[in-house]
């Protein structure tokens, strides 16, 4: 079997990809409870999108194929259809927030007049466009991303860290265990990044240390986010949670800049430009799954899952409070479920099913 | 229909097939029998049509057969034919067809000659320090500067002919060992297939040989030099030499081909790494800016300098356009006088240059019916378009819908188009090689003949982007 991916296109797909999608509306999020630990919170977030990678990597890395086609072969086409319909809910719920914040970021911060709603749906141009290719094409544009997003990274934190104040963030853990897992979990949409490597498991070619690259890559992307916090809440400390759009004000007030020479914007672009592939994904993981549940052709499915929340956007704006509270008060349960302790559990029970198998096999002779 | 015995009914079914006046028929004496030979007047060389064939064929004695015929003429290309629509395919290309009494065969001699184009620098990639040499017209010619580039003899040429009425040769040139055989299969197979009135130029078999018939994007690379085609044959890639043009086509193609210049090979790694970094920011900028400037003008004027929004409010003052249809009526007319001054004929195209550049550009400013800003990126945008001729007309497309979907949508809107034309890109193959490659797929191996060039020391792998049979190019340590 061919092999869509190779490790190096993994790795670059959590450093370049996935960071830029935490850095608009979710630092401020985080900051309305757990203040100046949010970077704890973030971290605990990351640990567990870790730890949930490093389960399913170690219980699935000999597999050769992803995680939803071993499903099918262990444990039958009707827990398989299952649990890709739940996934396909999981991925489109993934979507709602980064959708509406990058919208409004969009519409609030880059133009000078608030634009037509429509300034925003080509979009889905591209969301459609990225659904309807291979797998393959994931890898190739986290390759093609990886400069452009590093160039953004290293920009926008050098304009910014030098009006950081990060005693601002002290005393570590000033704000309470509770008020920092209460961060932890209303940002829950924005992490679960093990659900992603779901597709990526069993079908990307082999090397040596795969095992540790990948592990290197998911803490590098960690860092990268918390450092962006650690910076977002030393630029404004206690009014960071107002900021909603982060990663705009975060550079603003570079002595260099003032309000007619936004050169940051620059890297602000370049961030937007690998955000947008961000937007993009979880879309693609939900045609893919469709697929599975629905034997339609890839453009129709494209099309169908990209719909509701073409629709959500532009006719549902005026409850985007409702939809925030419900996403990340309600859903996020379902996230952690899903994004974290599903996989992990479900990929142990396979590699203990895995391992009968192999005896028996062997006992066969 | 075959020929026959009769050499009265060979000559006239010859001249039922050839009739046009340009066809010789001169009768002569082949020992005892009668003979004719039968050419086109301004393909053949006469002189060694006299020295080979009619001086030999009168030497000899009694009633020559097939077998005497075969070995008595001194021409070193001879073939024979047995039925008129060969023979005569073969005399319109530019042999000598002979017909004898009694025989049933026509021997046909290669005794070609033609008016050919000396060999030139080609105006399409000229070179300040390297060959000057360019490929012509002539299909035998282009062999012959191939075989002196590659003086072995694993430089493969496999002939085809194509086109209904042009029967056009066409070379496929490789090296035997370094090029993968299943692209020499595939390219003889599309090559074959192509039906076709007749092969006028390279460029109509490269239609053929695209796998992407509706692409934006180049697919098949090209070359005018005999240098530039050596070492892309030696990298992997097959050559199609068509008869007729100067222009050899190769394949598979990587875009990353086009912002490499002959010239950077005989450079310095330095400078030719300069030059490449130019080239692509040269491109990025002729294809961003128009629109980039017109997004900023409508809906982000926070990105513009205040000296700059200054000079600019000062000159779109009292201009009747807004600044999206300001920018595409410039770029309209920048590529009506692209246009003409190609077609023109050079001395007036110099007058167009003048005319349309300086006398009207200006006196457009001076009317207030566009801004100087305007005009100016518009030149800096078609200046910087031809750092890489090759691509220049996909890219002035790609400025254009990119200066629509600014105007239309803004920055965001550049932002998605360029996620899509990303995801076309890293998406596109052809000949099971990625176009975007050694970006996309990253292949960094082959990251040293990119944008940055390394040195000729450092390259001692074939690219590895290519699926070439033999990777090794340099053995010394």
């Amino acid at each position: 079997m061919i092999k869509a991916l190779k490790t190096r296109q993994i790795c670059f797909f959590y450093i370049a990809i996935l960071p830029v999608i935490k850095f608009f509306m979710m630092p401020s999020l985080v900051c309305e409870t757990a203040g100046e630990d949010l970077w704890i919170s973030v971290l605990i977030n990351c640990l567990f999108d870790f730890t949930a990678i490093f389960i399913v990597y170690l219980c699935l890395k000999d597999a050769d194929c992803d995680f939803f086609t071993l499903i099918e072969r262990l444990f039958g086409k009707a827990f398989a259809k299952t649990v890709a319909a739940i996934y396909a809910v999981f991925f489109l719920l993934k979507t709602v927030m980064p959708l509406n914040e990058v919208k409004d970021y969009v519409e609030m911060t880059l133009y000078i007049t608030s634009p037509n709603i429509f300034t925003f749906m080509p979009v889905f141009a591209l969301v459609i466009f990225v659904c309807i290719h291979h797998m393959r094409v994931i890898g190739r544009i986290a390759d093609g991303v990886l400069i452009v997003a590093l160039i953004g990274y290293a920009f926008m934190f050098a304009l910014a860290l030098p009006n950081t104040d990060f005693e601002a963030l002290l005393p570590v853990g000033a704000r309470g265990a509770k008020n920092i897992l209460q961060g932890s979990y209303v940002s829950q949409p924005w992490f679960n990044d093990c659900a992603y490597f779901l597709f990526f498991t069993g079908n990307h070619v082999k090397g040596k240390k795969d095992g540790l690259k990948i592990f290197a890559s998911v803490a590098v992307s960690a860092v990268i986010v918390i450092f962006f916090c650690m910076l977002f809440y030393g630029t404004f400390t206690s009014i960071a949670f107002r900021q909603r759009f982060a990663l705009t004000e975060i550079s603003k007030y570079t002595t260099v800049i003032n309000n007619t020479e936004r050169f940051d914007y620059i890297p602000i672009f370049a961030l937007l430009f690998t955000a947008v592939f961000s937007l993009a994904l979880p879309f693609y993981f939900a045609t893919d799954l469709f697929l599975r549940l629905l034997p339609v052709k890839r453009n129709l499915a494209a099309i169908i899952i990209s719909l509701p929340s073409a629709i959500l956007l532009l006719f549902f704006e005026e409850y985007f409070a409702t939809i925030e509270t419900f996403i990340t008060q309600i859903a996020s349960g379902f996230f952690i479920l899903f994004g974290t302790i599903f996989p992990a559990v479900l990929a142990v029970v396979m590699k203990i099913r895995l391992n009968k198998e192999n005896k028996l096999e062997i006992q066969r002779g | 229909m075959n020929f026959t015995e009769s050499l009265f009914k060979n000559v006239a079914a010859l001249k039922k097939t050839l009739n046009s006046d340009d066809v010789k028929y001169k009768e002569i004496k082949i020992g005892e029998k009668k003979g004719c030979i039968i050419f086109v007047a301004d393909l053949t060389d006469k002189a060694a049509v006299g020295e080979l064939i009619i001086r030999p064929a009168a030497s000899l004695s009694g009633t020559p057969d097939e077998t005497v015929l075969s070995s008595a003429f001194l021409s070193p290309e001879t073939e024979k034919a047995t039925t008129v629509e060969n023979a005569a395919a073969k005399i319109v290309g530019g042999s000598s067809a002979l017909l004898c009494d009694g025989v049933k065969t026509a021997l046909l001699f290669g005794l070609k000659k033609f008016d050919k184009r000396a060999i030139a620098e080609p105006p399409t990639s000229t070179v300040i320090k390297g060959p000057r040499e360019g490929f012509v017209e002539s299909l035998s010619v282009n062999v012959s500067l191939m075989r002196r580039k590659l003086v072995s003899p694993d430089l493969r040429f496999k002939y085809l002919s194509v086109g209904e009425f042009s029967s056009t040769k066409i070379a496929l040139c490789y090296v035997h060992g370094i090029a993968d055989e299943k692209l020499i299969a595939a390219l003889s197979e599309k090559i074959k297939k192509a039906k076709i009135d007749a092969v006028l130029d390279a460029s109509y078999i490269s239609k053929f040989l695209g796998e992407h018939k509706a692409s934006l994007f180049k697919q098949i690379g090209n070359t005018e030099k005999p240098d530039v085609l050596a070492a892309k044959i030696l990298e992997g890639r097959v050559a199609v030499l068509v008869d007729g043009s100067p222009i050899a086509l190769t394949v598979p193609y990587l875009l990353i081909e086009d912002f490499q210049s002959p010239g950077d090979y005989y450079n310095s790694s330095y400078s030719a790494t300069f030059a490449r970094i130019l080239r692509l920011l040269a491109v990025i900028i002729s294809i961003y800016l128009p629109a980039l400037y017109v997004s900023a003008q409508l809906f982000h004027l926070q990105f513009i300098p205040l000296s700059f929004l200054l000079t600019i409010v000062n000159s779109i003052k009292g201009i009747p356009l807004s600044p999206s249809f300001e920018m595409f009526f410039t770029l309209l007319v920048f590529e009506i006088l692209n246009e003409a001054s190609v077609r023109m004929p050079k001395y007036v195209g110099m007058v167009v240059s003048i005319v349309g550049g300086l006398v009207l550009g200006e006196t457009a400013v001076n009317a207030g019916i566009i801004s100087a800003p305007a005009l100016m990126i518009i030149a800096l945008s078609g200046i910087c378009l031809y750092t890489v001729p090759e691509l220049e007309q996909t890219f002035s497309i790609l400025r254009l819908l990119f200066l629509v979907i600014g105007g239309s949508f803004g920055a965001f809107g550049i932002i998605v188009a360029s996620g899509v034309l990303l995801t076309y890109l890293v998406s596109f193959e052809n000949y099971r090689t990625p176009l975007l490659a050694p970006f996309s797929p990253l292949i960094i191996q082959d990251l040293k003949d990119g944008i940055y060039k390394g040195f000729m020391i450092e390259q001692r792998l074939r690219p590895l982007s290519l699926k070439n049979a033999n990777k090794r190019r340099m053995r010394n340590d």
